[in-house]
This record gives structure tokens, C-alpha cells and sequence, in this order.
């Protein structure tokens, strides 16, 4: 197969795949089976998740653990452990001409301090920095579907327990993520999501963030 | 302003900005005692150096990461916590907060290592803006001179006086800037500039017949 030659939005050789999404709509499996699948096709592959950085995510989770952590102080934290992530793992792997798949970019932390009363222009401003990703793929799951993927209670912070939208926890839950699927909405029609439908078992949604992907690494080979 | 919510009725905040040794905490201390003398209650916050930051530079692989925008990012996470702690509930009960530096500093520094001066002023938006920015002029060479007086290891560690000469001559490049006019910061404020001559009895009173008007306009507690 092919390296693309041309470069995308971001103006460097590789692929930047991204995937959003509300908790429990498949992030991290899907990015792991799509990272799995291009290797077996034979493509460069780097991959990166949200909270994995060297420098902020021990801060990350200290804040979630003690919460309730200030929700201005949470988008700067997640911005500092995305830069970092940036910096050293995204970047260079698109100049080396790799498809990067990315598990949650900025709109995961976006949504979550915009559900949380956070200014989004401010957010958006202070997101600026980020590479445009030749695609992101969002996994379309309503809030009800995704409660039911959680063998046991929702963790607090995913209950957006700290808003105080209810006093039962799974309530909460919906609540919360619905707020959240309403941000993710403005910022696809903003960004141009590719949406996928992801209620389904894995073993059908699979294909569809396989195929998608696809479709972009093929339109950007064909440019 | 970050937040979209209404904003509670706010006491004064009032922030001492410019370099090393330019006479900062000395006005902002005799300002909190006249302000004490109005009956007004005042609270002191210093805008301290980035722990995460400062464990990061102390490890090699975290010094290989920290970069200017991590670095900036990190630290205005840390700036936020303390906002939420030491300021806005003290602004909401009516109080004063005098900052010894507060946002302006933290953009000039990052602007001085090379970041984008709009994106460095957008990020610390979310600062409350201050009633008042008292701006001290300061000689690079007397604010180099106080640093290695004061804390000769940084100093040092910044490998030696050039390197910090020029990081100087960026800070008071970018406090140009942000002095020059009002789209060029996190929000429009109203500037005091206090020149480097002047007498500590001068600044006062240029200090308190800038604050005088402002006092009128805030929420003064009548406790009984």
C-alpha cells in the first residue's frame, strides 16, 4: 500500500484519524481494532489516547479523584496533556508520513467543560492549536445506550455527578451525557464529523469505523 | 470571561504587575493597609511558579517534554485552581484582592518563549479581569540585577545571565504590548504605569487616587 503523498489539512505527509464520542460509544476499542487492521494492511500506524501524557495525567486523574475539580482548570489540564501528545507522538508521525488514529481529540474535553458552564469561544481559542485532522470519525450513541453498556454504576465523573442534574446516579448519567451529545452535535456540524452509527455490537461497528477510515486513507492516496 | 453563567455581585481586584524588583509587593502592602484603614477587607495572592512545571524541568525526560505551550498550559491549569480557591469567592463576598502579578505576567512569559502573543492572551481569559492594573516600570538591568541577588540558582540554572537578558528584553517587549493597547491582553482593563524614579510616597498617591473611584462602585459589607 501506498503512502499518501500529498499533504492533508494539517499540511504534513500522514493521516490524522480521530474518534469522539460520548463515554461508552467505543472510542478506545474501536481505535485499537482500526489501529490493528491497518497494520495488517500493511500501514505505518501510531496511536494516542486522551490522558496518557507524560506530564498531565497524574494531574488529571489527582483532580478527578478529589473533585469536584474546577471545570477551567480540567479543559486546561486535558489541553496540556493533548499538546504534549501533539508535540511529541502526533506530529512527528505525520511527518513520517503515518496514519495517526487519536482516541478523543479536543472535543471530548471541550464538551465536557462546555457541559459544565465553560465559555466555548473561550475553548475554542484555547484549542486552536491542534492540527485539523483529515477526518473524525464520531461514534453516534444515544445516552440511554450507553448507560446500558455499564455492568455496574457509572462512575461519578462520567455521571457528571458535580453538575447536580440529579440525585440518582444513572439519571445523572443520561442527563450528563445527553449534554454532552448536544455539544458533540454543534462541533460536527462546525468541524464536519463523519458520523458513525455505533449502538450496535462492536462486531458491526467495527467494519463501518474500518470502511470509513478507508474512505478517507483512499482520498487522500487518490490526491 | 469563561463563564457563561451570571456574575455575582464582585468585590475589587487589584493587580501589581512588571518585572523582578520593580517595587510590586511594597505598593500592593501599602495599599492593603490604607484599604484595611477604609474598612475594607483585603486578601494578598502571589502568582507562584507552576509546581507541575518546576517537577517537570527537575526530571530529564520531563524536561524533554516541556515544551513552551506545555509549559504554558500547565501552569495556567495551576493559575486556575488557585483563581477558584484565593479569588473569585473573595470577589464574591465583596472583598479586595490585591495579586502580587497576576495574568499579565503569565502572558508576557509565554510570549517571551515564543508563543503566539493572541493565543497566550486568550488562554488566561478566564482570569477575572482586574479593576486596576498598577504597571511598575523597571530597567532590565536593575530586574537582573535582583534575580541574582534573590535567587542566584534560576538564575544560574538558566544557563547563565545571557540567556536571561534576553528572556528580560522579551518580557518587557511583550509588557509593551499588553500596555499599548487594550486588544492586546486577556481583556480591556484600566493601567496605572508607575515609573522606575518615582518615590514610594508619590506611587501611593497615584495608587489611591486610582483605586478612590473604584471603591465607590463595589459592594461594601456593613457587618453589624
Amino acid at each position: 500500500m501506498t503512502a499518501a503523498v500529498m499533504p492533508g489539512a494539517h499540511g504534513l505527509r500522514g493521516v490524522l484519524l480521530v474518534l469522539e464520542g460520548i463515554d461508552r460509544s467505543g472510542r478506545s476499542t474501536h481505535a485499537a481494532l482500526l489501529e490493528e487492521r491497518l497494520r495488517q494492511a500493511g500501514r505505518g500506524v501510531a496511536r494516542t489516547s486522551l490522558t496518557t501524557s507524560l506530564l498531565a495525567a497524574d494531574a488529571i486523574r489527582r483532580a478527578k479523584r478529589d473533585g469536584p475539580a474546577d471545570a477551567v482548570q480540567m479543559a486546561l489540564l486535558y489541553a496540556a496533556d493533548l499538546a504534549e501528545r501533539i508535540e511529541q507522538l502526533v506530529l512527528p508521525s505525520l511527518r513520517a508520513g503515518l496514519v495517526v488514529i487519536v482516541d478523543r481529540y479536543c472535543w471530548t474535553p471541550m464538551a465536557r467543560a462546555e457541559a459544565r458552564g465553560v465559555d466555548r469561544d473561550w475553548l475554542a481559542a484555547l484549542f486552536s492549536f491542534v492540527p485539523t485532522p483529515d477526518a473524525v470519525l464520531f461514534l453516534d450513541v444515544d445516552a440511554e445506550t450507553s448507560l446500558t453498556r455499564h455492568d455496574r454504576d457509572p462512575d461519578p465523573y462520567e455521571a457528571g455527578v458535580d453538575l447536580g442534574l440529579s440525585t440518582d446516579l444513572r439519571e445523572s448519567y443520561r442527563l450528563y451525557q445527553a449534554r454532552l451529545a448536544t455539544c458533540f452535535d454543534r462541533y460536527a456540524a462546525a468541524a464536519g464529523f463523519t458520523r458513525v452509527a455505533a449502538a450496535d455490537s462492536s462486531d458491526d461497528v467495527g467494519p463501518r469505523v474500518i470502511l470509513a477510515a478507508q474512505a478517507i486513507l483512499d482520498e487522500r492516496a487518490a490526491r | 470571561m469563561p463563564r457563561t453563567r451570571s456574575r455575582p455581585p464582585r468585590g475589587l481586584l487589584i493587580a501589581a504587575e512588571g518585572l523582578d524588583g520593580s517595587g510590586k509587593s511594597a505598593g500592593l502592602d501599602a495599599l492593603g493597609r490604607w484599604l484595611e484603614r477604609k474598612g475594607r477587607r483585603t486578601h494578598l495572592v502571589t502568582w507562584e511558579p507552576s509546581r507541575l512545571v518546576a517537577r517537570a524541568a527537575g526530571a530529564p525526560r520531563g524536561r524533554q517534554v516541556l515544551t513552551p505551550r506545555v509549559a504554558a498550559l500547565l501552569g495556567a491549569a495551576e493559575a486556575a485552581g488557585r483563581i477558584a480557591l484565593d479569588v473569585r469567592p473573595q470577589l464574591a463576598r465583596g472583598d479586595v484582592v490585591l495579586a502580587d502579578r497576576y495574568a499579565w505576567t503569565a502572558v508576557a512569559r509565554d510570549v517571551a518563549r515564543g508563543l503566539d502573543p493572541a493565543w497566550a492572551a486568550a488562554l488566561y481569559r478566564f482570569c477575572p479581569p482586574p479593576d486596576l492594573v498598577v504597571f511598575h516600570r523597571q530597567e532590565p538591568a536593575m530586574a537582573m540585577a535582583r534575580a541574582l541577588a534573590t535567587r542566584p540558582d534560576s538564575v544560574a540554572a538558566a544557563s547563565v545571565a545571557g540567556a536571561y537578558g534576553e528572556f528580560l528584553d522579551g518580557l518587557l517587549a511583550a509588557f509593551d504590548v499588553l500596555l499599548a493597547g487594550p486588544g492586546a491582553g486577556p481583556w480591556p482593563v484600566r493601567v496605572l504605569v508607575l515609573d522606575p524614579g518615582s518615590g514610594p510616597e508619590a506611587r501611593s498617591v497615584a495608587v489611591r487616587s486610582a483605586v478612590r473611584p473604584l471603591l465607590g462602585d463595589t459592594l461594601v459589607r456593613v457587618v453589624a
